[in-house]
């Protein structure tokens, strides 16, 4: 068993890898870990902004 | 590489007894797929920080217009909404009609660009991929490529993780900064890229005098901004400076008229077309001259001497060329959203006058309509491709 | 409007993810980058230098992870000798109605004719093939070419449909006409005709090349597909769909009720509500049985987030899980790897009676739980063509250990639903639904064009009202799947609390305190997903890991970490007056600020 990283995934928006733990007898993949690899703080900078203006801010998510 | 005309004819022809194409169909597939390869093309790597997407959505549909009009020499090149293909520079002198046809996303992919990396549309992933940024950052010659970003980056690397690669992580900033500071160019793409954008906007939670964040946190959030100048402050880059392209998302014509600009100024080693000498052709020092105080470059340069007119990208305002200028002058305003006056919409908050984007001369959406663009369709501009959007610039009024 | 314009957003993003997206997996791309280095590129000098052409793409061993009919070059003459045919042309059985099976550049009828080959209704061809091998040759497709052709013009057809909405409002993908409280432009009846212009080469794209291209991949790469491998498809997942539903009537009046099973005349184009595998049911909101709004009542399935595989902290006395209404978010990175915490997704899961429970989203989703696609078979309610592959030789379709000389794949086309349709999920139905769903949305699009076009003297802006010290929340479907934005507002109408609960956090979220997977983590571990690898092992000879296996699952789901959900507005009034709580009622319709 050994641990391999797929990173990135690609083909995808944004920024995604997978972590794969894979048997080295049969190949198959027994445990799998899925990263979200990016990190913009939309919740944050939405804070105390009056409501209004979330439409124009999250269009950007 | 590309792949030759002639290695491309001789793949068909043994393709030729899978007939699931007629002819014409297959000719076609021919002439997207085997354009005659350029003297020489530098690679061009587009690297995505924290993005949205927007930016590659809008660079999908790029679209350049119709060629066959008459320039300034007499040329006969048409086109119906003011730019001139980048394909048709392939040729100059050709005659009428004998292009015709616009230049979209696939166009660039085949035929303008030689992007070796792009992660939304490339082929390999993982290691694979990732190998290639590796490549790029560790083994190419300095000045042997071009990199386009996109999206803000980030203060820290573990905002914004893009690969492993030989046991190891490569994120933004780090390595691309590594790569960028390589770079033959170096291109921002959008206002993420260009002023930080959305993602640089103020985050609210964080206090500065207590050095604490609301709701007792500790730790910072992802601060991040645009792409620094240093990145183009050294030997490898032809411009020394970094060439921003605003508005959110970043427009893509603007983008390719850009990159049209830059290829031909630079000649034919890194894949001009035209020969020296032509009318069309801009110098590398109108090309820097081009770029105002914030990178930008300000007006198309072969699209200007083509026509004989001032193509603005960013050297004007929106106000001067807006379609409710003359509405404006008379002191007609929307009222409310929507107002059936078609009035300035200045008292909704609008920005315009302090904005400088291609947005009215090149339009939005240029395919289906003549007509999208905020400005004409009833929404105040917001000041996207601005420096400080949306805090600085954000002023909707609800009426 | 609204419609039109996320309605846009859907069919132009559906289109970009089978053909830009997710065909790479399948099919070789063009011999260049960025479509190169391919997959099991024979060479260790990949992917740094000038690729060389295309002599190689046929033998044997190279490229296997495509099959055959989707390399370039195919067929050649190495694999036309007598008697042994790869890639037949489809040809209908018995029985089967060829005039109404309208493939366009697939003429069956006429090419079976003219290969001499006769329709008997038997799974065997090996006679067809003994006695009419030169035929035969001439009638075999090149679906490469073909696909490389509708790639190229998928680029342009998804332009077009997106700027068709953004004619409507500004722009798009940012929508600057779009705001709270409606449209700043009012459209014309020009607007309206070309629009059904680009809406009708769309749909003629969708349904004459699209959909049949699914059914072609489903079919060659038939073990990832549930239906066509009796069930053992890869990509499974956890077998729990979730759809928050989507697309009002815009001529009905808005209501609170009616989220369940689409009614074109009174309700939505796609139902609220989620299907659980173990009890092979789906439940809609309209009885009770779901909410986003709580976190979850003995009766009624409600929304919270783990974080404790996510990077963030939890604030001492207020730990998660929580609904989003209480929900925060405090940043908190460990390590790429070897911690618990690994991805800066959260983990929402829906309560069901007290029991957090995975849930998938997407076109799957919606399609299943408003009962548009079920067990496999497109088009429940009506027949439909779908192809399946045979071969002659070899039970499994294991390509990367059958020699290719020896092996027939034969696609055929048949009419009427499947004889044995497994029920299930896997990663050919989620492309399968995603297509069809593009259509539903299309043939959807043409109606809202009717009705825009009966409406245009209305004005599209109604100034909205904005409410304070309220929450409230807007859920719909983006593309990728059931969305919801929750704010909480103070006394000033400013945001005190703001949470998104994307599509991508549902399908790419990491495991929850009762270490479950998310969905994308089960799906890649279903069915005993094995990475082949190249040459039989799993690196290349630069000792990369080659997972082409695990990127076809993964990008089934179509994920988007940012999300490219560009349009989020709300198109229901929700009505929160919940008997003296501080939550009170939502603004007008438009938008899910208060």
């Amino acid at each position: 068993m050994a641990t391999y990283h797929l990173d990135p995934v690609n083909r995808i928006e944004g920024h995604l890898g997978v972590e794969l733990t894979v048997d080295d007898g049969t190949s198959a993949v027994t445990d799998v870990r899925v990263k979200s690899m990016m990190y913009r703080g939309f919740e944050n900078i939405l804070y105390k902004r009056h409501q209004k203006e979330a439409i124009t801010i999250v269009q950007r998510i | 590489m590309r792949i030759t005309r002639r290695q491309f004819i001789k793949f068909i022809s043994a393709t030729a007894a899978a007939m699931g194409l007629n002819q014409l169909e297959l000719e076609k597939v021919a002439e997207v797929l085997a354009k005659p390869s350029a003297l020489g093309t530098l690679p061009v790597l587009w690297i995505q920080n924290q993005v949205c997407g927007g930016c590659i959505t809008a660079f999908a549909g790029v679209f350049a217009g119709e060629v066959d009009y008459t320039d300034i020499n007499g040329d006969n090149i048409y086109d119906t909404t003011g730019l001139v293909q980048a394909k048709a520079l392939n040729s100059p002198g050709y005659t009428a009609g004998s292009n015709a046809s616009s230049s979209t996303v696939d166009d660039v992919l085949l035929d303008v660009i030689d992007l070796k990396f792009m992660n939304v549309i490339m082929g390999p992933a993982g290691e694979l991929a990732a190998s290639i940024l590796d490549y790029y950052e560790n083994t190419a010659a300095g000045g042997s490529f071009v990199v386009i970003i996109d999206g803000t980056i980030p203060s820290e690397d573990k905002y914004c993780g893009l690969g492993y690669v030989a046991g190891q992580e490569i994120a933004s900033p780090s390595n691309v900064e590594a790569i960028a500071k390589k770079a033959a160019l170096v291109i921002a793409y959008g206002t993420c890229a260009s002023f930080g954008g959305v993602p640089a906007a103020m985050n609210r939670k964080y206090d500065a005098v207590s050095g604490r964040y609301e709701g007792g946190m500790t730790t910072t959030a992802a601060f991040a901004g645009p792409v620094p100048d240093d990145w183009a402050a050294n030997s490898y880059n032809l411009l020394q400076k970094v060439v921003r392209i605003p508005t959110c998302p970043g427009h893509p014509e603007a983008l390719l008229l850009t990159v049209v600009d830059a290829l031909e100024a630079l000649g034919s080693a890194y894949g001009g077309r035209l020969p020296s000498g032509h009318p069309w052709k801009p110098t590398v020092a109108e090309l820097v001259a081009n770029i105002d105080s914030l990178g930008r470059p300000k007006k198309s340069l072969v699209l200007s001497k083509a026509l004989g007119v001032n193509v603005w990208l960013y050297g004007q305002p929106i106000h001067l060329a807006c379609p409710r200028l003359p509405k404006y002058n008379l002191g007609v305003f929307d009222r409310y959203f929507g107002d059936t006056r078609q009035g300035c919409l200045q008292q909704l908050g609008c920005q315009g006058p302090s904005v400088y984007t291609p947005c009215v001369s090149l339009k939005w959406n240029r395919e289906v309509s003549s007509n999208t663009t905020c400005v004409a369709q009833g929404a105040p501009c917001v000041g996207c491709g601005a420096p400080g959007f949306p805090d600085r610039t954000l002023n909707l009024q609800y009426k | 409007m609204r419609n039109l314009i996320l309605g846009a957003e859907f069919m132009m993003s559906h289109m970009v993810h089978f053909y830009a997206l997710a065909a790479l997996d399948y099919v070789m791309g063009p011999p260049m980058a960025p479509w190169t280095p391919y997959f099991d590129a024979p060479t260790s000098a990949e992917p740094l230098v000038a690729y060389t052409y295309p002599d190689t793409y046929q033998s044997p061993n190279a490229h296997r992870y495509y099959h055959p009919v989707l390399r370039p070059g195919f067929p050649t003459s190495t694999y036309t000798s007598a008697g042994l045919v790869i890639g037949q042309l489809i040809q209908p059985s018995a029985g089967d109605d060829t005039t109404n099976i309208v493939i366009p550049g697939y003429d069956f009828a006429s090419a079976a004719s003219a290969a001499g080959l006769t329709i008997d209704g038997s799974s065997n061809y090996s006679s067809a093939a003994a006695t009419n091998p030169v035929e035969e040759v001439n009638q075999q497709w090149s679906i490469w070419s073909r696909v490389i052709k509708d790639y190229v013009d998928a680029l342009q057809v998804r332009r077009r449909i997106l700027e068709a909405g953004g004619m409507l409002c500004g722009g798009l993908p940012m929508f600057r006409g779009l705001v709270a409280g409606g449209v700043t432009y009012n459209p014309t009846s020009s607007d309206i005709s070309t629009f059904s212009s680009v809406l009708q080469e769309y749909t003629e794209f969708t349904s004459g090349r699209y959909i049949p291209l699914t059914e072609i991949v489903a079919a060659i790469y038939n073990e990832y597909d549930n239906t066509n491998n009796y069930g053992s498809g890869y990509g499974a997942g956890c077998g729990n769909l979730l759809a928050w539903g989507a697309f009002n009537n815009p001529c009905a009046t808005p209501s609170t009720t009616g989220w369940g099973m689409p009614n074109s005349l009174n309700k939505r184009l796609f139902a609220r509500g989620y299907y659980l595998s173990s009890t092979n049911t789906i439940y809609y909101q309209d009885d009770g049985k779901v909410d986003p709004g709580i976190s979850g009542t003995s009766n009624t399935a409600g929304v919270v987030e783990y974080i404790n595989s996510s990077w963030y902290a939890d604030v001492p006395g207020a730990e998660h899980p929580r609904h989003p209404f209480d929900g925060y978010t405090d940043p908190s990175y460990t390590s790429y790897s070897g911690s618990p915490k690994y991805s800066w997704a959260k983990a929402p899961r829906l309560m069901i009676n007290g029991s957090p429970t995975v849930m998938e989203v997407g076109p799957l989703a919606r399609m299943w739980v408003s009962q548009y696609y079920n067990s496999g078979a497109p088009y429940a309610h009506t027949p439909h063509a779908y192809l399946k592959a045979y071969t002659l030789t070899s039970a499994s379709n294991d390509l990367t250990s059958v020699p290719l000389a020896a092996t027939h794949i034969y696609l055929v086309l048949h009419n009427q639903d499947k004889p044995s349709a497994t029920p299930g999920f896997s990663a050919m139905d989620r492309h399968r639904a995603r297509a069809q769903e593009a259509l539903k949305v299309a043939s959807a699009a043409a109606i809202w064009l009717d009705q825009l076009s009966s409406v245009l003297a209305q004005p599209a802006y109604t100034t909205p009202t904005f409410g304070t010290s309220t929450s409230g929340f807007g859920s719909h479907e983006a593309p990728r799947g059931a969305l919801a934005h929750y704010l909480v507002t103070d006394a000033g109408g400013n945001i005190q609390n703001y949470q998104c609960v994307v599509p991508s956090t549902w399908n790419d979220s990491p495991a929850d305190a009762a270490s479950q997977p998310g969905p994308i983590e089960q799906a890649i571990l279903s069915n005993n997903l094995k990475i082949k690898g190249y040459a039989g092992k799993a690196f290349d000879d630069q000792n990369r890991l080659v997972p082409v296996e695990v990127l076809r699952v993964v990008h089934s789901f179509d994920p988007c970490i940012a999300c490219t959900v560009h349009v989020v507005t709300k198109k229901e009034k929700e009505d929160r007056e919940c008997g003296g709580s501080k939550r009170g009622k939502v603004c007008r319709e438009g938008v899910k600020l208060r």
